[in-house]
């Protein structure tokens, strides 16, 4: 065990030198192949330890996969930014502060990575212009507990604690909307205001680009006032997808 | 910025009457309007009541809904990093039983927020507690502000009776 876990730490401290915009995006990417790999391994081991009834080991390598799917998304904000694709650079920091909060909740032996988020929101505010955020409120007849599958009322899981290598959160049912209000801390800051409407066009909040309307577009007083929101994210695991995927 | 607000209830007695809940003589978890609901269907729990209600019997604290039908009361999530938490009825029977129940509940809750925004920082939380005093009156505080803020919440309400 400690042969694996100091294997995946080397991995994941190579990997972290290439959290830096200097350095090569070809390298940069072969590097998130790596760690990739490393988060499928993990998720093997993880299904060992529950085959060995170990919670404390499962939630361990659930950690590692958190970790690790951290590093892939700080790398590939870089890339993304070297890109000049801003707002999916901003979703990968994002995901990357996902995937350390994360780390934190699965298991003790990533405490440090609370540090680690707050070196990133410093790199938020260094290189990110202020955002908007917005918060969806909602109302829902049933909660439903992710790890049971029960009435979240009935089951004896706690809401973001890890259980044999796996997070439990409410599934809501039966959801109404409620309210939609700007906050300063929400849940998701993926959940943005992405662009705002100019007399010339659609202009982008990171980029600043601005995109004319389509021909006969009516641009009145009232569509001045409207900007494009992004309110609900749905992919709660955003550190663990494929880096094909978001960089091709 | 931290907000507390203390309230006495002069009829919530009546206004549970009028819900159809009975008297409380056990610790629950009741709806956040349950004061100013005109009826039961527009009652509303916060999505974190039933989290605070496995917390409590996990920690074998006595623990009773005021309705039948608790987990059919709407709950309300707001999509948010700060922690939004339910109102918690105290009534005097449990307070004679274990004069210290205020501040362990106060406690756990801590703890729990504590350990669910390991990796965050700045967010804030907001409780409601609703104690019955020796005199048979309600006392309502509402908190809003820093997670370490809770704990001075018991001392709060003791110094209100």
């Amino acid at each position: 065990m400690k042969e694996l876990i100091d294997k995946y730490n080397s991995l994941i401290k190579t990997a972290e030198k290439y959290t830096s915009p200097a350095r090569d995006s070809q390298l940069q990417k072969e590097q998130c192949l790596i760690l990739e790999s490393l988060v499928h391994n993990a998720g093997l081991n993880k299904q060992k330890a529950i085959e060995f009834q170990d919670e404390d080991a499962a939630n361990l390598f659930l950690g590692f996969q958190c970790a690790a799917g951290a590093v892939i998304c700080e790398i590939r904000m870089w890339v993304l930014l070297k890109m000049n694709k801003p707002n999916e650079a901003w979703d990968q920091y994002i995901a990357a502060r996902m995937g350390l909060r994360d780390a934190c909740r699965a298991h003790e032996g990533f405490k440090h990575s609370g540090e680690n988020s707050m070196r990133l929101e410093s790199i938020e505010q260094l290189i990110f212009p202020k955002q908007i955020f917005v918060s969806v409120g909602f109302k829902a007849k049933k909660q439903i507990c992710s790890i049971c599958n029960l009435k979240y009322s009935a089951c004896e899981h706690l809401r973001h604690k890890p259980y044999w290598g796996e997070f439990c959160d409410i599934i809501h049912k039966e959801i109404t909307g409620d309210h939609l209000a700007l906050v300063e801390f929400p849940a998701d800051k993926r959940c943005r205001v992405v662009s705002v409407n100019l007399p010339e066009g659609r202009q982008d909040k990171l980029s600043l680009i601005v995109e004319p309307y389509e021909a006969g577009h009516v641009l009145d007083d009232e569509s001045l006032l409207m900007a494009e929101v992004t309110a609900w994210s749905n992919d709660r695991y955003p550190y663990l997808r494929p880096t094909k995927i978001v960089l091709d | 910025m931290k907000g507390i607000e203390v309230k006495i209830l002069p009829g919530l007695l009546v206004q549970l009457h009028r819900l159809g809940a009975p008297a409380p003589t056990e610790i629950s978890i009741v709806p956040g309007n349950i004061s100013s609901a005109n009826n039961k269907q527009e009652l509303t729990q916060s999505s974190e009541s039933d989290t605070i209600r496995t917390l409590l019997t996990q920690n074998l604290i006595a623990h009773k809904d005021l309705f039948d039908d608790e987990g059919e009361i709407e709950y309300i999530q707001n999509y948010s990093d700060d922690w939004f938490g339910p109102c918690i009825l105290i009534p005097i029977a449990a307070t004679i039983q274990n004069p210290n129940v205020t501040s362990i509940i106060l406690g756990l809750i801590t703890n729990y927020i504590y350990d669910a925004f390991k990796g965050s920082k700045g967010q804030s939380a907001s409780l409601s507690i609703i104690k019955e005093t020796a005199n048979g009156e309600f006392r309502s505080i509402s908190y809003n502000g820093p997670v370490e803020g809770l704990s001075e919440l018991a001392e709060i309400l003791k110094n209100a009776e």
